[in-house]
């Protein structure tokens, strides 16, 4: 059987989502590093595996697809992992699709990775202009976000969908520790989601760090770029 | 449309949101955060269309074709039920029915011509992309048989009808495909949107101008 094929970039969220995944269940697979920041993602070798052109894709043998939660279902699927990671009893399973779909349009896009956006990339990768107003509302934002998940999501859990890590847990954790690279701890002042990121380094043990080294680099790298926020 | 075209039995509980229907402290022991749709069946209780979708799917044993049991087909499926919300929805159906009709006619808030030009625009590219990565040459998104993505498609494909923006125009594959829709859904097609109908009338005359598409 041809080894699954992992088109990813180490700094992309939903990439670090999907690698934890397939880390930790010692799935084998062949990495294909795909770098955003040089493009290689607008090659035309990249656009035969995925036309959208986005990270993270998979090729499995004649299949090829991309979508990172839907690659999580796939692999969780595709290789019998262990049920808590996407359970098969259909109520534990609507609680982390509810999840996964309540997601894409406030974890990911009202989460950290606006605020890395506005403080960081827009200004000083793009090059554009970016208001302190603007900056600003993207913390206000990333709040209203981490509120919203701590009530209606992890409320009194150790994960989102109970006692034990799902795939729920590796999206929204990537997009809630993308802060860090500016110095924004989403766990301040929020002991519940404190806990919770404890409680996943704890079940992903080595995996965490491993998949998280280039995004701690990348940190190094960027350190002296953005003045202290208020957070 | 699910609900009505697998003959599931349910209770139907209307909500006007423009009337703050989902605002209620009732609703919030339903839904906490008071969005619409959700469902309750005894003590359980779920949100989030999609994964209403996937729970109904299974919990009444539908046929197959609507979320099917094989792993490739079903991963088709899962791709394009998790790009809709950043693309067809918020760029998409959504983006232009907030530009056009809540933000200026329900919520009196100001909508420049270039921010709703934008919008027409940004539909434009979500229709390519859609057709081009998605649709292809199939009858529908998953290939032959309808399933739960062309419903949640149709969904924000079809809400600017009423403003008549119809995204079938000078597009023969999405016009083939909605009627297909159309077609395989039958009579509950019309019912789910006979709501949409009527308020489209009167959306329709409150436009200064019709909507350049």
């Amino acid at each position: 059987m041809a080894k699954l094929e992992y088109y990813f970039d180490p700094l992309s969220e939903p990439c670090r989502s999907v690698q934890l995944f397939l880390e930790a269940n010692k799935i084998p697979y062949e990495p294909k590093l795909t770098d955003l920041l040089s493009d290689e993602n607008r090659k035309e070798e990249f656009k035969k595996i995925n036309p959208l052109q986005t990270v993270p894709a998979i090729v499995d043998g004649d299949f090829k697809m991309f979508e990172s939660v839907a690659i999580l279902q796939y692999l969780a699927a595709k290789f019998s992992t262990p049920d808590h990671w996407y359970p098969s009893e259909i109520t534990k399973r609507a609680r982390i699709d509810e999840y996964l779909h309540w997601h894409h349009m406030n974890t990911r896009w009202k989460g950290g990775l606006l605020v890395v956006m506005k403080y960081l990339y827009q200004p000083h990768y793009y090059k554009e202009d970016i208001s302190e107003e603007d900056k600003k509302a993207s913390i206000v934002a990333l709040k209203a976000t981490l509120d919203a998940f701590e009530k209606y999501f992890l409320q009194d859990h150790p994960f989102i969908a109970g006692d034990e890590i799902s795939i729920a847990d590796l999206m929204a954790i990537e997009e809630l520790i993308e802060p860090d690279i500016i110095g924004v701890y989403v766990g301040k002042g929020r002991p519940r989601v404190e806990a919770w990121h404890n409680n996943i380094k704890i079940a992903l043990g080595s995996v965490y760090d491993q998949v998280h080294q280039p995004l701690y680099q990348h940190m190094e790298d960027v350190k002296n770029l953005v003045p202290p926020i208020d957070y | 449309m699910f609900l009505d075209a697998n003959n599931i039995p349910y209770e139907p509980k209307y909500l006007d949101l423009l009337k703050g229907g989902h605002k209620t402290e009732e609703y919030k022991k339903i839904s906490p955060p008071q969005i619409v749709p959700a469902i309750k069946q005894g003590d359980f209780k779920l949100f989030e269309s999609v994964a209403i979708l996937q729970y109904l799917a299974e919990k009444y044993s539908v046929p197959d074709h609507w979320y099917p049991k094989d792993l490739q087909k079903r991963a088709r499926i899962n791709e394009y039920l998790h790009w809709h919300h950043m693309n067809t929805r918020w760029k998409g159906g959504l983006l232009v029915m907030l530009k056009f009709v809540f933000l200026p006619h329900f919520m009196k808030v100001e909508v420049s011509a270039e921010d709703q030009k934008a919008a027409i625009e940004a539909l434009k590219g979500t229709l390519d992309s859609f057709e081009k990565n998605f649709l292809k040459d199939n009858k529908f998104i998953g290939g032959d048989e309808i399933t739960i993505a062309d419903l949640m498609a149709i969904g924000e494909l079809i809400a600017v009808d009423c403003l008549g923006i119809y995204v079938g125009k000078g597009r023969p594959k999405v016009e083939a495909w909605h009627n297909r829709c159309k077609e395989a859904l039958g009579s509950h097609y019309d019912e789910a949107h006979k709501t949409l109908y009527q308020v489209g009338a009167t959306l329709k005359a409150s436009l200064s101008a019709p909507i350049d598409f």
